[in-house]
């Protein structure tokens, strides 16, 4: 991120949320050498996180927990709070449970705000044929022995490739940019 | 709802919906009318995705409206696989301009190629220029050029498409390009781009299926020995001394006979190397036939003979006439692959950089991803002025109803007085009757009659 803008003094405050106590402590020294005071090192479980209860300004209203509200009902779940980019790096298929954390992510974004997610996937054209809204499909089809061997080498480290974290994080946004390529894929969605 | 009113209008040359009340009154209505019915394929999926609580395509979150709105997953666009056929224009876009005389009041429809073309109409800023390809890679490559022009300065631009390599094209793309490029455009140049502009690469004139003419004329340089007359072809600094070239060695060899029964009048070169289609080819040999003995028949013409009747009679004029190296890109192109500073399309020049990276520079522009009948079928009546259909109507079966609907559809979407451009390979190609018979008044402005007439410059 440092290549393209100053982190320091760009943004307002960056969140890293992370499980693993040993890798936070990696990231907390790592900035306490550079001296970026606004990002913040969070060790949580993602599923439970909300910018609110960090950033200021929140209610007691606006502190309910986030799952089970309608994505689409944005008077009612949308947290006072929003990030206005959300990214996801190779953490989508690392996280065991995702569903809950898939559904906070409406909730942890600002209306107008950006999300980007970068990850490893397999997936069979079947599972995005028929649909205008993937923006690009060059090269996204693996075939079937690399839908198989790649799925099954990799739930031996606890990472999941299936489809459906692919689907659920990115079908209910519109995709901006997409882009994949083998082994490694990248979906950029914009959520207006 | 508002900005869907808006892109829809923009892309259907419908008024704007807040003025259609205004606009019905002062029209009478009836005419008018119809347009409730005409939408975007943009509106269209907008509406069935909304319905079906879908998320919209990516074309409508793109910083430009230039691209329109396409699903990239049917069989029409899929047909081309990941492949352009053109990665330049033949067509020579100095005498459409000369033809044209387009003005700032014009809306232009032409098909979009390598959009050589459309960058040449943008030059002379018409209100509006809609490009049109059913092959997406085409749009791809047209909206590559567009955003290089609208991010980049004249060296990058220079470097993409004047000489056809970057060494740090990638970079190029995702830090500058990036943001003016549609998702599929973005995704196509991402994949493609090292392998077209890269180090490795031979560059981008060594692309797509127009590739195979300009390795065949490298090929043959080598094989034949005239290599290095070539080169001095494309460097020569007098018409004389081309014209020795030519006649001397170079002619002799690439106009034999033995290479036209063997490897031009082949069906697979013609369709991969040049684009022409088998309708288009029948033209040719008809007119062959016509010219040497009008009682003959079809069956048993030499094709390859016929062709190269058709190459002796471009060639010969362009090489006596015009000097290559300094006022003939489209044959430079041919002979070596790339452009140089004193040779190239006038969209390559540092003035046209000037005017086309303007900010509002391609305001006007729409690029659709269909076929020109469908375009021009949701356009409100009476929207163009200008259409430049090419060779497109040469692909048509004669003896089927393409011919007559595509005309239709061109006489409904014109202006009354609008104009029509078509170039065949025909001297008479048999569906000018088709246009005069819907109300057209033909005239030809340029014929390869009588033999070593000029028509390219």
């Amino acid at each position: 991120m440092e290549k393209h803008l100053s982190v320091s003094s760009f943004f307002h405050a960056v969140y890293l949320v992370d499980f693993s106590p040993s890798l936070c402590q990696v990231a907390r020294t790592r900035f306490a050498r550079l001296g970026w005071k606004n990002v913040k090192v969070v060790c949580q479980d993602a599923r439970t996180f909300k910018l609110s209860d960090y950033e200021e300004g929140h209610t007691d209203e606006s502190a309910v927990f986030s799952i089970g509200k309608s994505a689409l009902d944005e008077s009612s779940a949308a947290d006072n709070v929003g990030a206005d980019l959300l990214t996801m790096s190779y953490s989508l298929s690392m996280i065991p449970e995702f569903h809950p954390v898939v559904d906070s992510l409406a909730n942890l974004l600002a209306p107008n705000g950006v999300m980007g997610v970068v990850d490893f996937y397999v997936q069979n054209q079947i599972q995005f044929q028929s649909r205008n809204y993937v923006g690009g499909v060059i090269d996204r089809h693996c075939m079937w022995i690399s839908r198989i061997f790649w799925a099954a080498w990799f739930e031996m480290d606890r990472v999941f490739l299936d489809s459906s974290r692919r689907v659920s994080a990115c079908q209910p946004y519109s995709s901006a940019v997409t882009y994949s390529c083998r082994t490694i894929w990248s979906t950029s969605s914009e959520q207006s | 709802m508002h900005k869907l009113a808006a892109l829809d209008a923009a892309v259907t040359e419908s008024p704007f919906i807040s003025a259609l009340d205004l606009q019905r009154k002062s029209v009478g209505g009836a005419r008018r009318g119809s347009s409730s019915e005409r939408r975007s394929k943009a509106y269209e999926s907008a509406i069935f995705n909304l319905s079906a609580s879908l998320p919209l395509p990516a074309a409508w979150y793109q910083q430009h409206h230039w691209r329109i709105y396409y699903d990239e997953q049917l069989q029409k666009h899929k047909q081309f696989g990941d492949e352009y056929i053109y990665a330049f224009t033949w067509e020579d876009a100095r005498v459409d301009a000369r033809l044209l005389k387009i003005t700032s009041e014009d809306v232009v429809l032409a098909i979009t190629s390598a959009g050589d073309n459309i960058l040449a109409y943008a030059l002379e800023q018409p209100k509006r220029i809609h490009a049109v390809d059913l092959n997406p890679n085409q749009n791809h490559l047209l909206e590559l050029k567009v955003a290089a022009f609208t991010a980049l300065g004249y060296t990058d631009v220079w470097k993409l498409f004047g000489q056809g390599k970057h060494d740090d094209f990638r970079s190029l793309l995702i830090n500058h390009l990036s943001p003016h490029l549609s998702s599929q455009a973005f995704d196509y140049w991402l994949h493609k781009g090292n392998a077209t502009f890269g180090e490795k690469s031979r560059g981008l004139y060594y692309t797509g299926g127009s590739r195979h003419a300009i390795q065949l004329v490298q090929w043959l340089g080598r094989l034949l020995g005239i290599r290095a007359d070539l080169a001095a072809m494309c460097s020569a600094a007098t018409l004389n001394e081309q014209r020795e070239i030519w006649s001397k060695r170079v002619r002799r060899v690439l106009l034999s006979q033995f290479l036209n029964y063997t490897v031009i009048g082949t069906e697979k070169f013609l369709w991969k190397a040049l684009g022409v289609p088998a309708n288009q080819r029948a033209m040719i040999d008809a007119d062959y036939l016509h010219q040497t003995d009008p009682k003959s028949k079809v069956s048993g013409v030499k094709s390859g003979q016929a062709i190269w009747e058709y190459a002796v009679n471009t060639l010969d004029p362009v090489v006596n006439n015009t000097l290559v190296s300094e006022e003939n890109p489209y044959y430079l192109i041919c002979l070596q692959g790339q452009y140089t500073q004193r040779c190239h399309p006038e969209y390559l020049a540092p003035r046209s950089h000037v005017k086309l990276s303007k900010p509002n520079a391609f305001d006007g522009l729409r690029i659709h991803t269909d076929e020109l009948s469908e375009v021009m079928a949701r356009m409100t009546p009476e929207t163009l002025t200008i259409a430049v259909l090419m060779d497109s109507m040469d692909w048509f079966d004669p003896a089927g109803p393409e011919a007559d609907a595509q005309v239709k559809i061109v006489n409904r979407a014109l202006k009354m007085g609008g104009r029509v451009l078509l170039r065949s390979a025909g001297l008479k190609p048999w569906y000018v009757d088709t246009f005069e018979k819907r109300g057209f008044v033909a005239k030809r402005v340029g014929a390869r009659i009588p033999p070593g007439s000029c028509i390219d410059r």
